[in-house]
């Protein structure tokens, strides 16, 4: 594993280590194209996003805490999960490579 | 020792790592108190009505909302009792008290969820062991039922939103089976909330259970009662046996996926159909949901379970408020949350009790 740095930091709400292309969806944009195993990037989760939430490999979310909608869901599926990063939608890129920790809430920038 | 202390122990999972913002569609801790103490009035006058005060869970648990919502009622009852209009201790006293007891009977060794939401007799455990259909888990099983998990619970959280998501999602458990082995029971009682959605948004399906059978895999049931957190393990490839039964029947793998597709959908629909009501509309859904969890049990008082003018002229067109409780700040200490929360001050106000 290649890691660069550590880019951002949230709280852990799903543990779970996992690399994945990131696809960043905000509030009304539509994410009908969203990829089995991309990891899904968002303000927070709602119920609107379920379709995409179902295939994401991961969610890292801007808010949020370890009750909330990502976060209660993520560890139903077992996949990973960082929460109220503050600004991930803002830091992270479309079709970036990260590494997520989702015990420590660790999100990390590949080469 | 009063039950506000180990409910202040419970409650604090809910918050400890979570902010208020996060609640939607609305932050309903600054909502409640507008309209709250009128509400209170009118279930301590349906508990009076019906002497349930003097009666036993088991004889009126058919009347009562699953123990998650009576975790949830409680959770917003005492913190928004801080900041009510009138302060009604007598009130307050009796419902608190009631819904304590009601949960002290109905999961005694855990009422107030700190680690499990124990809601099965031994003989009830022993019978799923026993009776029910398991089929072999795998790791697309578990994903998929995970993901079905995943839909249900999204349209729950439109049907009932943050505000009562738990009247519509227990999930029960761990049941212990061996050392390493234990069960949980994920159940949505209620997928067709008509009184509160028309039929395009509700499911095709009134009542969904999905049984997990899982080895290695640590579980807590904390918060409230609804929502599970893995201590230890993998739940994908720990889960070892599994059934899913939708109003009665069971369900085969490939009606699960139809299934979680078409939860999906209408959880879909559903957010967006919300999503587009202004403040004032999405005010009166809320109400009418806080007030539909308890429909039995008016119903069993011939009292009207709506919402009355009375608490729709105290919300009309009013703000919420925001000169208590912490908004978008993390908590951290159960000290902090019991000051911040009013949870001193309403042991001390209404129960009588230094916490």
């Amino acid at each position: 594993m290649n890691i660069k740095k550590i880019f951002l930091k949230g709280l852990g709400a799903s543990k779970g280590e996992i690399e994945g292309v990131v696809r960043v969806i905000l509030p009304g944009e539509n994410f009908s194209d969203f990829k089995e195993g991309e990891i899904l990037v968002t303000t927070l989760t709602d119920p609107t996003m379920v379709m995409a939430m179902v295939k994401a490999a991961a969610i890292v979310t801007d808010l949020g805490g370890i009750t909330s909608h990502p976060a209660i869901l993520s560890r139903e599926m077992g996949i990973p999960c960082v929460v109220n990063t503050k600004e991930a939608t803002k830091k992270i890129i479309n079709g970036q490579t990260i590494f997520i920790d989702g015990q420590k809430g660790e999100i990390y920038v590949m080469d | 020792m009063s039950w506000i202390k180990t409910f202040t122990h419970s409650s604090f999972n809910l918050f400890a790592g979570n902010i208020l913002d996060a609640f939607q569609p609305l932050d309903f801790f600054h909502f409640y108190p507008l309209w709250h103490d009128l509400w209170v009035k009118r279930i301590a006058i349906v508990i009076k009505s019906l002497n349930l005060e003097s009666k036993n869970f088991a004889e009126i648990k058919h009347i009562l909302p699953p123990p998650s919502n009576m975790r949830a009622i409680l959770q917003k009852l005492i913190p928004c009792y801080q900041g009510v209009k009138e302060k009604n201790v007598n009130e307050y006293k009796i419902v608190s008290n009631f819904f304590a007891r009601m949960l002290n009977e109905a999961c005694p060794t855990d009422p107030f969820a700190l680690v499990s939401n124990s809601a099965h007799s031994q003989q009830d455990i022993q019978e799923i062991i026993k009776n029910i259909q398991w089929e072999i888990g795998d790791i697309n099983s578990a994903k998929n039922n995970g993901r079905l998990i995943t839909a249900a619970g999204s349209l729950v959280h439109g049907l009932y939103n943050d505000l009562v998501t738990d009247f519509g999602w227990e999930a029960y458990g761990p049941y212990i089976v061996t050392e390493k082995e234990n069960i949980l029971v994920r159940h949505f009682p209620d997928l067709q909330p008509l009184d509160l959605w028309s039929k395009d948004f509700v499911a095709p399906i009134k009542d969904l259970i999905i049984y997990g059978w899982y080895e290695n895999v640590d579980w807590e049931i904390s918060f409230v009662g609804c929502h599970t957190m893995v201590k230890n393990g993998d739940p994908i490839s720990g889960m070892k046996k599994f059934a899913v039964i939708a109003d009665g029947r069971y369900l085969s793998i490939d009606e699960i996926t139809s299934l979680m597709d078409c939860l999906a959908q209408k959880a879909v629909i559903l957010y967006q159909d919300i999503r587009s009501k202004n403040i004032e509309e999405i005010k009166k859904m809320v109400l009418k949901q806080e007030h539909y969890q308890l429909k039995k049990m008016f119903d069993a008082a011939n009292q009207d379970w709506n919402v009355t003018p009375e608490i729709h002229k105290r919300v009309e067109k009013k703000s919420l408020l925001n000169n208590f409780l912490p908004r978008g700040k993390i908590l951290v200490s159960i000290e902090e949350y019991k000051v911040e929360f009013g949870i001193k001050y309403f042991a001390k106000e209404v129960l009588g009790y230094d916490l």
